[in-house]
């Protein structure tokens, strides 16, 4: 039987997030709503990757404070790494959502609609 | 479907899934563990005493930016500036369409003959990606721009002369896809053939999991394993994917 540590809790906050995230992408009919689960989707995995860098107790941010020795830095400092793939995770997510807004304001002034089962029963 | 039964089964779904999801993450490191090539960053990267590593910056994930990939976010700037551009340049001949009476012979010729260069371009930047600078997204980006140059100069109709369309573009971009995640699945489906240990995205062996793509084509030319066909697969998709969206912004020039 798996039983989670206190250090693996956020993983299951995360796989929770996750699955409400793919649910309402794939299920819900209004377009609004499914962007807004993409958007959060990208938000939970940014997430995993800083639980996954992150230390518990007298940790500090990847800058490192005047006058501070390297190696002590270097001992308390979360992972710069996963901050640095949410930096370019943020910025792709951001166009992501500029696209998407487009397309869905695009969508509701040529159907009048963005609920994709009036859309669907519009067509033909 | 509707009421008490799709709660009850978006419910279920996401208990089931949730489940999946939890039985894998359980399977990383507890919170409080740093890599060790983060630990190199935050030891090296406003180290005083060893300046051979340092990047001069206090802040690590700077040093990171500046100093581990700073090549590719730079031409991915330069490929993206381009696109846009030429994007722009093509759009403000467009409007000026009902003025002129329409793209020039010359405009339509030059469109074809640049359409060919720019896919070649493309093939080329995501092939030799990994020798130089460029990926599958970098020339997928300049894939969707040759179709965007066609839909403009040549108007939506011709690219039905190019065999593209709303339902092939889809499928074309689902198998770009599709080749990812088998190259993805192979060695999952080789460890349990065999019963050795591989895992999902594995492309080179490891000492405990022997399972490797080819990292040469002959005596030594250099494949990188599976990465060219990913880059590949992801060039169909990234490519097939602006160029859809492309051709649903232009769906009303069939009503106008």
């Amino acid at each position: 039987m798996v039983i989670a540590t206190a250090g693996q809790l956020p993983y299951i906050l995360v796989a929770i997030m996750v699955s409400i995230c793919i649910y309402a992408a794939l299920f819900k009919s209004n377009l609004f709503k499914k962007m807004l689960a993409i958007f959060l989707l990208t938000d939970a995995v940014n997430l995993l990757f800083i639980i996954q860098g992150y230390r518990l107790g007298n940790s500090i941010p990847p800058i490192i404070p005047p006058g501070m020795e390297p190696s002590d830095f270097a001992s308390i400092a979360v992972d710069p790494l996963a901050h640095y793939f949410v930096v370019t995770a943020v910025v792709i997510g951001l166009a992501e959502v500029a696209t998407l807004t487009a397309l869905i304001i695009y969508t509701y002034k040529h159907y009048g609609t963005i609920e994709t089962k009036k859309i669907k029963e519009l067509r033909g | 479907m509707s009421g008490w039964r799709g709660s009850l089964l978006g419910l279920l779904f996401v208990v089931l899934m949730s489940s999946i999801l939890v039985y894998a993450f359980l399977g990383y490191p507890e919170m409080g563990f740093v890599r060790p090539l983060g630990e190199f960053y935050l030891l090296n990267t406003y180290n005083f005493e060893n300046k051979d590593w340092w990047s001069a910056s206090p802040n690590a994930v700077t040093g990171l930016l500046w100093d581990y990939r700073g090549y590719d976010t730079l031409y991915e700037t330069m490929v993206f500036y381009v696109g846009i551009a030429a994007v722009a340049m093509f759009f403000e001949g467009h409007a000026k369409l009902k003025k002129t009476g329409g793209m020039t012979v010359i405009v339509r010729a030059t469109a074809r003959m640049v359409f060919v260069f720019i896919l070649t371009s493309a093939f080329a930047i995501t092939i030799f990606s990994i020798k130089t600078p460029g990926g599958g997204f970098q020339g997928g980006s300049i894939m969707a721009i040759a179709y965007i140059a066609i839909i403009v100069a040549l108007s939506k109709g011709f690219l039905t002369e190019t065999n593209i369309d709303l339902e092939k573009a889809h499928i074309a971009k689902i198998v770009g896809l599709a080749l990812i995640a088998f190259l993805t699945i192979v060695p999952v489906v080789y460890s349990l053939a065999s019963g050795s240990v591989a895992y999902a995205l594995q492309n080179q062996p490891k000492a405990w999991a022997p399972f490797g793509y080819p990292a040469f084509l002959g005596l030594a030319s250099l494949t990188g394993g599976f990465i060219i066909p990913i880059q590949l697969g992801e060039m169909v998709h990234v490519g097939m994917g602006f160029t859809i969206i492309f051709l649903l912004l232009t769906v009303r020039e069939k009503e106008d």
